[in-house]
């Protein structure tokens, strides 16, 4: 019975990143529509996305029988989407921060951190690939790459955000909420976790959720009302539609060290 | 305890930073300013794309009064009712700025040019009355009478479409309709994105047009003394000094604008180049304007400035000699050009015979040239480039007259 919910728990965070890797190909496309795809560069994450996804996809479904290359392919493709993070993240700073280091420029340049969410899956699928779920490494791994996933979506809800001057004063709201994700689970990663502690962590990762959902919703209507000449333009230039829907990804992401750490919390209590 | 402030350590943390960086950003980038958020957003989202494409009119924005008075490239790019607006990249905008987007905020400022010259007896001159509705004709006749309501211009028309649009439109589009309803650009003189006061002060902007043979004002303007003093010392004066608080401290000689508008020492500034005029010297036979002493009075304020009253008054009078002395010879010249059609020596077609080419350069060229040099102290543009032109275009026509009737006769 361990052994399978182990074994569930590594092949649903598999899951996690391969939906996770093929969702972003639609991020990609409307996020550089709005660019054009001017650079050629721009299509490297598109087509990383739909071919790594498809390999996953395809070894996940044969892992039986390819085990041993089903675990080098993620490996190997970890690597690779930790590399592209990287690469894209070198190509946003490169845009105009490098050129002019202010904060304008780092409020109107291509979202820093956001290709850094390659780097992150690649880690998390490393990880997982190569540790099991049970191990503490694997835990705290799964745990860094999330919260680090707040951490970045702080930087981004506040720069975004920051665009319209905070317009709105809802558009505080995730701002906030990201950084108290941030805060709620630091403690994890230097504290022996209290139930307190997780139950924090639990209301926090609800909080998440609901404000994702709501982000979405608010940024959907945004779209739906703006002033393009088509829908499918305002939905190019206008609020990022998925960018919300990380505040949930990110929620899901961390349930897995969370259940690892109410699971261990209950073994001491008992 | 030690959990809930480290939680609480980070959290503050993050958003003290947050806010703090935020009430750092300058503060057209925030909603105080701005009346909506894409307002906000074009303050930097415009730069992304442009300072990769047309990347100068980027750095002409930075530089402009617009740019650190807070206003975005939507601002001006707003369109307003009657032009024709597309979506660009989530912004909704027009790309042919007029001086309607202008006048939303230098409402004064378009009134007056309205009333000028400048404005729809610019573009009539080329292309008549047609392009102009009943309403934007009735208007303009009450400053410039026949100015606007009068035929197409004969020679550029023979010209061909090519020379009115790539020469005479060069100019006389400050004056063009627009399909807004408005009438001209200003940016033909401030520039289209730096929206400079300096562009407009600097005689060369003027010379954009006012120059040539045929209104050499520039040219006069160089060689008299006032724009001697001004290329000496150009780096003394106060280019972009504030219009209505003008002195002479900041123009210790005047440029073009000086004397045509602005508000030199308390003096009203004024975007109607023609309000401070006294005669229409361009005209071929120059009389005075319909508010001749309201102009001379006012020029004569601003000449005060710097000369005497003694001496402004001689130096108008002498100039009025000139003119009239011009009147004469133009007057001549027409009659003999007008005796010869009336007696069947010319066709009553218009430049399809030499000697009306001869006439025309004779009042067109010289005749304005020796006026303008006269009112501007330019002292070898009413003798040489005037006076001596007239005297020997004069004998060429006369020549030519008897020529053209002894000819015929035979």
């Amino acid at each position: 019975m361990t052994f399978k919910l182990v074994a569930n728990k590594k092949i649903l965070l598999e899951l996690f990143i391969i939906s996770n890797l093929f969702f972003l190909t639609f991020d990609i496309l409307i996020a550089h529509a709005m660019n054009k795809f001017e650079h050629n560069g721009e299509y490297i994450p598109l087509y990383f996305s739909i071919i790594s996804s498809a390999f996953l996809f395809v070894f996940f479904v044969f892992k039986n029988k390819f085990e041993f290359l089903s675990k080098n392919l993620n490996i190997v493709i970890g690597i690779i989407s930790i590399l592209v993070g990287l690469l894209g993240f070198y190509y946003h700073l490169d845009s105009r921060l490098l050129k002019e280091f202010n904060i304008k420029n780092m409020v109107y340049t291509a979202p820093l951190v956001a290709p850094l969410s390659y780097t992150g899956i690649g880690i998390v699928l490393v990880v997982n690939s190569i540790y099991d779920s049970k191990t503490d490494i694997w835990i705290k791994a799964i745990l860094f790459c999330g919260w680090t996933g707040f951490v970045g979506n702080f930087i981004l809800s506040l720069a975004d955000h920051a665009q319209n001057g905070f317009f709105h004063i809802s558009e505080w709201v995730p701002v906030i909420s990201s950084a108290i994700a941030v805060g709620v689970f630091f403690p994890l990663f230097i504290y022996k976790p209290t139930k307190n502690l997780l139950l924090g962590c639990n209301i926090a990762l609800v909080l998440q959720f609901i404000i994702g959902i709501m982000g979405f919703i608010l940024h959907f209507e945004a779209n739906i009302n703006a002033t393009g000449t088509n829908i499918g333009e305002n939905f190019i230039y206008g609020a990022p539609i998925f960018a919300p829907l990380l505040f949930i990804n990110l929620s899901i992401l961390l349930l897995f060290p969370l259940s690892s750490f109410w699971k261990k919390n209950n073994q001491e209590f008992l | 305890m030690k959990i809930i402030i480290t939680i609480a350590s980070i959290i503050i943390f993050l958003l003290t930073g947050a806010f703090f960086i935020n009430s750092k950003r300058p503060f057209k980038e925030t909603k105080s300013f701005h009346q909506t958020s894409n307002q906000v957003r074009a303050t930097g989202k415009c730069i992304e794309c442009h300072s990769k494409e047309t990347s100068s009119i980027v750095h002409q924005f930075d530089q402009s009064k617009h740019n650190n008075a807070g206003l975005t490239c939507l601002n001006c790019h707003n369109p307003v009712e009657g032009q024709k607006s597309h979506v660009h990249r989530g912004f909704k905008l027009t790309q042919k700025v007029t001086s309607k987007n202008c006048k939303s905020c230098h409402l004064t400022e378009y009134d007056q040019f309205l009333k000028s010259r400048h404005a729809a007896p610019a573009w009539a001159a080329v292309h008549g009355s047609k392009d102009f509705t009943s309403e934007q004709i009735e208007f303009a006749e009450k400053y410039h009478k026949g100015a606007i309501k009068r035929p197409k211009n004969g020679l550029a028309y023979l010209e061909g479409r090519s020379a009115i649009v790539k020469g005479c439109q060069g100019c006389h589009s400050i004056g063009r309709p627009n399909i807004d309803g408005s009438i001209g650009s200003c940016t033909e003189c401030h520039s289209k994105h730096n929206s400079s006061i300096v562009m407009a002060r600097k005689p060369k902007t003027c010379a954009q047009c006012h120059m040539g043979p045929d209104h050499s004002q520039f040219e006069i303007y160089s060689e008299s003394k006032h724009g001697a003093y001004v290329n000496a010392f150009s780096d003394k004066i106060h280019w972009d000094a504030p219009p209505k608080n003008l002195t002479t401290k900041d123009f210790q000689a005047p440029v073009c604008a000086t004397c045509h508008m602005s508000g030199l020492e308390g003096m009203k500034v004024t975007h109607d180049v023609t309000e401070r005029l006294s005669f229409w010297l361009f005209a071929p036979i120059s009389k005075k304007r319909p508010h001749f002493q309201r102009g001379r009075d006012q020029m004569t304020e601003t000449c005060l400035k710097c000369h005497t009253k003694k001496h402004t008054q001689k130096f108008f009078k002498e100039a009025e000699g000139v003119l009239e002395n011009t009147n004469k010879i133009v007057a001549k010249a027409q009659k003999i050009v007008a005796d010869l059609r009336k007696d069947g020596f010319l066709t009553q077609e218009k430049f399809d015979e030499p000697i009306e080419f001869l006439v025309f350069d004779l009042w067109h060229y010289f005749g304005r040239t020796a006026k303008h040099g006269a009112f501007m102290g330019g002292a070898d543009f009413v003798q040489w480039h005037g006076n001596y032109e007239l005297k020997l275009k004069m004998v060429e026509l006369e020549e030519l007259a008897h020529e053209i009737r002894m000819k015929k006769k035979k």
